[in-house]
């Protein structure tokens, strides 16, 4: 679908990676950089929650950067510049978890809940140690609750969580990257976040203090 | 709700949009309007936020420089095998074409942009391993080997003695410290480079990766580590930058390069390079310091003695008094030129000369050639020992040494307007040319005048004193009534003034050769030889 000059402007005019990703078409290579700098952090977690193995996330994301590269001269700013970057890389990990399940290389597939080696409860108690002062012990319990309830989710309800919660996406932007409806990114969403729910709840209702959930974001 | 684990699919998703900003102002203030009245519709919505919030424990994945450094550098090939693919499909012909000029296009516009990245950043291990070979590409791949360079110095040492100067010498100096350095002090020597240096290496590297087969990449490896670790290892590296210098300074050094290269065999080798060295003659650099001599030189001259007698004798006998030396250009000019009759008379063997049956004209040849002989002599002294060197070694000696000094007289090759507006009214142009330049727009005229500027003083060649050049008007028939008439015609060599010429083939400026000298030689066409 041709894009009309009105969007391309706009988006121009609002977004200033396009700005950047338009300087790179014209073979500019700090611009290039400068995308990279932004982005590699973002793009290299995203995968590594969609795929489960950090030195793969980084092998995909240096695909999607060469995909950009490669796409620029074609580049058009249809939309935000972040919605074309993840874009490629929902296309780039599909392909990997494809390849992966294909192979069965890696078991994606976390462990129900109730297994008892599966237990994030029991994990972390396993992970107590002694040693260990009691508020990093909760600080890693909880954050092992959290990575295995990500875990849980299928991929296209991970995506969506990854996008909208730390990409801070739309609905109708996370649509168009994962070339869903807006409804059905509403209802995949609500899915998720009822099952995240269902697995974390249970830490946070036994009274594991946490009492600033975003103060330790960073590894 | 009966269990807020499990609630109705609708609320969920209308809850979970609540919290994402996703609904419309009215049904957010309907959420808004339930959340205040219904406890386990809000403790459902505070139970997916609290779960929301905990996703913040999630690691985040943080990269460091190699990760970007190794994008870019696999950017950077993927780029570069793009470029063979594209270079793969097209018609042998265009192939060829297309390698030679990727460095140029394909920098550009196809993955110089990456690598400019890379070299300017992040020197990566392969160039800084090879620092020293991608610095100095050309002159390593020149089909170089250590019994070529060695039989360089026995057989061609005088070809290249002009370029072992000061500037070789911190070439080499830089090679080999640049060899000596670890990894840390190269990546630090690539980092300090000037954005011109940086350009040059990008373009190198470029090359050295793109172009080069890897077999050629491997031999000049292998080159430059036998010539860093050889016996001489000063000598070959000092001869291969000295070829190298040499070679950039051939006309046509492309074509010389390539045919040289090509050539194997160190003997054919070498006698090409004296071919190509005695078939072409380099314009000869010229310090500062030697041009200031010069012009005092020539400032000396103008008024000593017998030189203004000497010239007063070639007014009388060839010239009309002009007195155009209103400015110290043109003043250097008029002794220069008389100069240049000198040297022409002094270089003419006597016994080609036939005496003349006029005392005085012999007595003035006598004169003008003792006269050469002093400027002569005081013009090598101005020079440097390489300098005069290099002047000795010219086709035409003593033309070359006041072609030296003319270029150590002109402040400017380039005529300011007021030159021009001076040259204008000097007399030089003629009543119709003139009208013809007073026809034009201004710039036009400009322009024009530069043209006619630099024939008459400086020469299409920007050399005055290239062999048979009247100094002055007259070429090219331009200056109506003012033919040379029959005479001896002008030499291609230094010839001198002979018995039957009667210019000196060097009147001054604004007097103009007799009427009856020899025609001017047709412009682009070799000067007539002088009658046996």
């Amino acid at each position: 679908m041709a894009i009309s000059d009105s969007t391309i402007q706009r988006y121009t005019h609002a977004d200033p990676d396009v700005r950047l990703m338009l300087r790179v078409r014209e073979d500019d290579a700090a611009a290039f950089e400068e995308l990279m700098l932004r982005y590699q952090n973002r793009v290299v977690s995203l995968l590594a929650h969609l795929v489960g193995k950090r030195d793969m996330a980084e092998d995909l994301a240096q695909d999607v950067f060469l995909r950009i590269y490669r796409a620029r001269k074609r580049y058009v700013p249809g939309s935000k510049f972040s919605t074309w970057l993840f874009t490629i890389t929902n296309n780039v990990a599909s392909n990997a978890l494809r390849g992966l399940s294909r192979r069965r290389e890696v078991d994606l597939k976390p462990s129900s809940p109730n297994d008892s080696a599966g237990n994030p409860l029991e994990a972390a108690a396993v992970a107590a140690s002694a040693l260990m002062p009691t508020r990093q012990l909760d600080k890693e319990e909880l954050r092992q609750v959290v990575q295995h309830a990500i875990e849980s989710l299928n991929e296209r309800q991970r995506m969506a969580v990854l996008l909208a919660k730390f990409e801070h996406l739309s609905y109708l932007e996370i649509a168009e990257i994962m070339e869903m409806s807006p409804q059905a990114i509403k209802s995949l969403l609500s899915r998720a976040r009822s099952k995240l729910r269902e697995m974390i709840e249970p830490y946070l209702e036994q009274g594991a203090s946490i009492s600033n959930p975003g103060s330790n974001g960073d590894e | 709700m009966s269990d807020p684990h499990e609630p109705d699919e609708s609320i969920r998703e209308e809850l979970v949009a609540y919290l994402d900003g996703e609904l419309s102002p009215e049904e957010a203030r309907a959420v808004e309007e339930r959340l205040s009245r219904d406890e386990r519709y809000r403790r459902e919505m505070q139970g997916f936020d609290r779960a929301w919030n905990a996703l913040e424990e999630l690691p985040r994945a943080s990269v460091d420089d190699s990760f970007t450094k190794t994008t870019i550098e696999m950017v950077a090939v993927a780029a570069e095998k793009d470029l063979a693919v594209q270079t793969q499909a097209m018609p042998t012909v265009r192939r060829r074409r297309t390698l030679w000029i990727a460095g140029l296009a394909a920098v550009a516009a196809t993955l110089g942009f990456a690598l400019a990245r890379i070299v300017l950043d992040h020197p990566d291990r392969v160039l800084l391993a090879n620092l020293p070979l991608v610095q100095h590409l050309d002159a390593y791949n020149q089909n170089l080997s250590p019994e070529f360079l060695m039989a360089l110095q026995k057989q061609a040492g005088d070809i290249l003695e002009p370029y072992r100067d000061e500037e070789l010498e911190h070439q080499l100096k830089a090679l080999q410290e640049t060899e000596a350095a670890s990894t840390a002090e190269r990546r630090a020597l690539v980092e300090a480079m000037s954005d011109g240096e940086k350009a040059a290496l990008q373009a190198n590297i470029i090359r050295f990766r793109e172009q080069l087969l890897p077999e050629k990449r491997e031999l000049l490896v292998a080159l430059q580590k036998e010539l860093r670790d050889g016996k001489n290892s000063d000598e070959l590296q000092r001869n291969m930058l000295a070829y190298w210098a040499w070679l950039q300074d051939r006309r046509d050094a492309g074509p010389v390069q390539a045919d040289l290269r090509k050539t194997e065999s160190i003997e054919d080798r070498l006698a090409m390079m004296h071919k190509i060295d005695g078939e072409q003659n380099r314009r000869i650099p010229l310090s500062l310091e030697e041009a200031k001599k010069l012009r005092a030189v020539v400032k000396e001259f103008a008024t000593d003695r017998e030189f203004q007698d000497v010239t007063r004798q070639l007014w009388e006998r060839f010239g009309r008094r002009g007195g155009r030396d209103r400015d110290e250009r043109s003043r250097n000019w008029n002794v220069i030129a008389i100069m240049g009759a000198l040297q022409r008379a002094a270089r003419q063997p006597e016994e080609h000369e036939e005496a003349s049956d006029d005392p005085a004209l012999n007595e003035l040849r006598e004169s003008m050639r003792d006269l050469w002989k002093r400027i002569h002599a005081d013009m090598l002294a101005a020079l440097s020992a390489n300098t005069q060197m290099k002047v000795d070694r010219a086709e035409r000696p003593h033309s070359e040494l006041l072609g030296l000094a003319w270029r150590a007289t002109q402040e400017s090759s380039r005529p300011s307007e007021e030159d021009l507006e001076k040259f204008f009214v000097s007399g030089a142009i003629d009543a119709k040319r003139m009208q013809e330049l007073l026809g034009m727009p201004r710039e036009r005229m400009l322009e024009q005048l530069r043209i006619d500027y630099r024939r008459e003083l400086i020469g299409d060649d920007g050399s005055w004193f290239g062999p048979g050049r009247w100094s002055w008007g007259d070429r090219d028939g331009r200056r109506d009534g003012r033919r040379r008439g029959e005479g001896r015609p002008s030499d291609d060599r230094d010839r001198g003034l002979n018995g039957r010429e009667r210019n000196p083939g060097g009147a001054p400026r604004g007097e103009g050769p007799p009427r009856d000298g020899p025609p001017p030689p047709p412009r682009n066409q070799p000067p007539p030889r002088p009658p046996a």
